[in-house]
């Protein structure tokens, strides 16, 4: 059934985010791919969902629990990270805070109807009937993620590719360090507060993976990832309304059609 | 000075104060805390100035990359003393710098990164996948950037890895410290090459680890006029 144009501007809101929120998730699918911790944003994003729920038990906007909760696992995890990465390691971290947060979760949704409430909406993500408050906020926190992931983009790039060490500026890479963790898990809560835990994996996921080893340069790659981010998310909002199916996984399988598309394919710029 | 003394007694007055060294070391062992000892006697003393060129040769196993990353700073000595300039800014090519590594990134990518140094080893093809490129040429683009940027103290560990002949002699060549093709103001370069071209230029010193000893005189390692 295709929507009247009075429904069309009822989702007009979430609509405006997801253009906002995509194309900034998918690129900093490339810093993740970096790092080598693409699956830490499945843990955050669930450790986030459970902030949400004690965020609400609260009596806090789930935001602000979400945040909060995702950045201080992120802080208490980043010796373990960068000692993980260091020795090209790195799973068990991710995958151990992931099963903790999803306990967590599970926990409160079990005691406490608004929780579980919540708990539904990170698995099929709320943007299409999202409240225009929850944009606001999801929207700046979305804006906050991505000023300080831009801000530290190039300095831990450079620490990330050039391989040689500069013992005098180890205080100054754990400053950087610290910001792009920051800016990362604040994307990604804001991810999981409006397309959902397994949308936001897709979106950091697999638009990196596709330009990863087609684009020619690192530019170019975050470029391409921001436009498969909105391609993706219009598509899978057009087709999810005329569809009337769940946002978080239409959007997954438009992006496995753009991958099995796309094989073969060089991105130039 | 920052002194990371772990056992040797402090020593007073400083007899090269004068030259301002960028680095000295007083009766330094290096290794590993495992009780494996890379270099079991006591190094000569070195006092690394600006222009200085230091190449440390020696076998497998001897312990050059384990001295050079004590310079570094990120081993303790096991004994003995590494007194460094204030604010010494060191900067370290470790072997496995240019090993492959697959991504979007281009040369253009690692210049603008590195500062947009120019320098003559550059690859001219600069929108060129750097893991696309051969060993020889991936290493010349890590030594291109590491010798511009601006730095105290240059710690090349085999730089010439990779490289072929023509490129090795062009290398040893050209490595003067504190000029357009290396930047830094002094270098210590680790090399299996003992006959190799920049060990003949004028003011060179020499370090030979044999079997976890200093092999070089004492007095072959003094500061540079």
């Amino acid at each position: 059934m295709i929507p009247s144009a009075s429904e069309w501007l009822l989702f007009l809101p979430g609509f405006l985010l997801g253009l906002l929120v995509a194309p900034a998730l998918a690129s900093a699918g490339i810093s993740m791919r970096i790092g080598g911790d693409t699956l830490a944003a499945l843990s955050y994003a669930q450790v986030a969902t459970a902030g949400a729920m004690l965020g609400t038990l609260l009596g806090w906007a789930p935001g602000l629990g979400a945040w909060a909760l995702a950045l201080s696992a992120g802080l208490l995890m980043m010796p373990w990270r960068t000692n993980a990465a260091r020795t090209r390691g790195g799973t068990t971290h991710a995958l151990l805070l992931l099963l903790l947060a999803w306990a967590c979760a599970l926990l409160l949704a079990d005691n406490h109807p608004d929780a579980r409430l919540l708990g539904t909406a990170s698995i099929e993500g709320q943007l299409l009937l999202i409240r225009l408050p929850d944009v606001v906020s999801v929207g700046a926190l979305c804006i906050l993620g991505l000023l300080i992931t831009i801000a530290t983009h190039r300095a831990w790039t450079r620490e990330q590719l050039l391989t040689w060490q500069r013992p005098g500026r180890q205080s100054r890479q754990k400053i950087i360090a610290l910001g792009r963790e920051t800016g990362l898990i604040t994307l990604i809560a804001a991810g999981t507060l409006s397309v959902g835990v397994f949308a936001t994996l897709a979106l950091t996921l697999i638009p990196a993976y596709l330009v990863w080893s087609r684009c020619h340069g690192l530019r170019s790659a975050l470029h391409w990832c921001a436009l498969l981010g909105v391609v993706a998310h219009v598509l899978a909002f057009v087709l999810s309304l005329l569809l009337d199916q769940v946002y978080a996984a239409v959007v997954v399988v438009v992006l496995g059609f753009l991958l099995a598309g796309v094989q073969g394919v060089r991105f130039r710029t | 000075m920052i002194n990371t003394s772990r056992s040797h007694p402090k020593r007073s007055p400083d007899p090269c104060a004068e030259h301002a060294p960028l680095l000295r070391t007083c009766g330094l062992r290096c290794g590993f805390g495992t009780g494996w000892v890379a270099t079991g006697t006591p190094l000569p003393d070195l006092a690394i100035q600006r222009g200085n060129l230091i190449i440390v040769s020696g076998d497998n196993g001897a312990g050059k990359t384990t001295l050079l990353r004590t310079l570094a700073g990120e081993l303790p000595p096991l004994h003995g003393e590494i007194r460094r300039k204030p604010g010494l800014d060191v900067l370290h090519l470790p072997q496995q710098a240019a090993l492959p590594r697959s991504g979007p990134f281009s040369v253009a990518d690692l210049v603008s990164l590195a500062g947009n140094p120019a320098h003559p080893w550059l690859p001219a093809a600069s929108d060129v996948r750097v893991d696309r490129l051969s060993g020889g040429q991936r290493q010349r683009l890590w030594l291109a950037l590491a010798l511009s940027c601006r730095c105290d103290l240059l710690l090349l560990d085999e730089p010439t890895r990779y490289l072929d002949a023509e490129g090795r002699n062009r290398f040893h060549a050209s490595l003067q410290p504190d000029t357009p093709f290396c930047q830094a103001q002094a270098v210590v370069m680790v090399s299996h090459d003992d006959a190799c071209h920049a060990a003949t230029l004028p003011g060179v010193q020499r370090i030979r680890l044999d079997n976890g000893c200093a092999a070089t005189p004492r007095n072959a390692l003094q500061p540079t006029p």
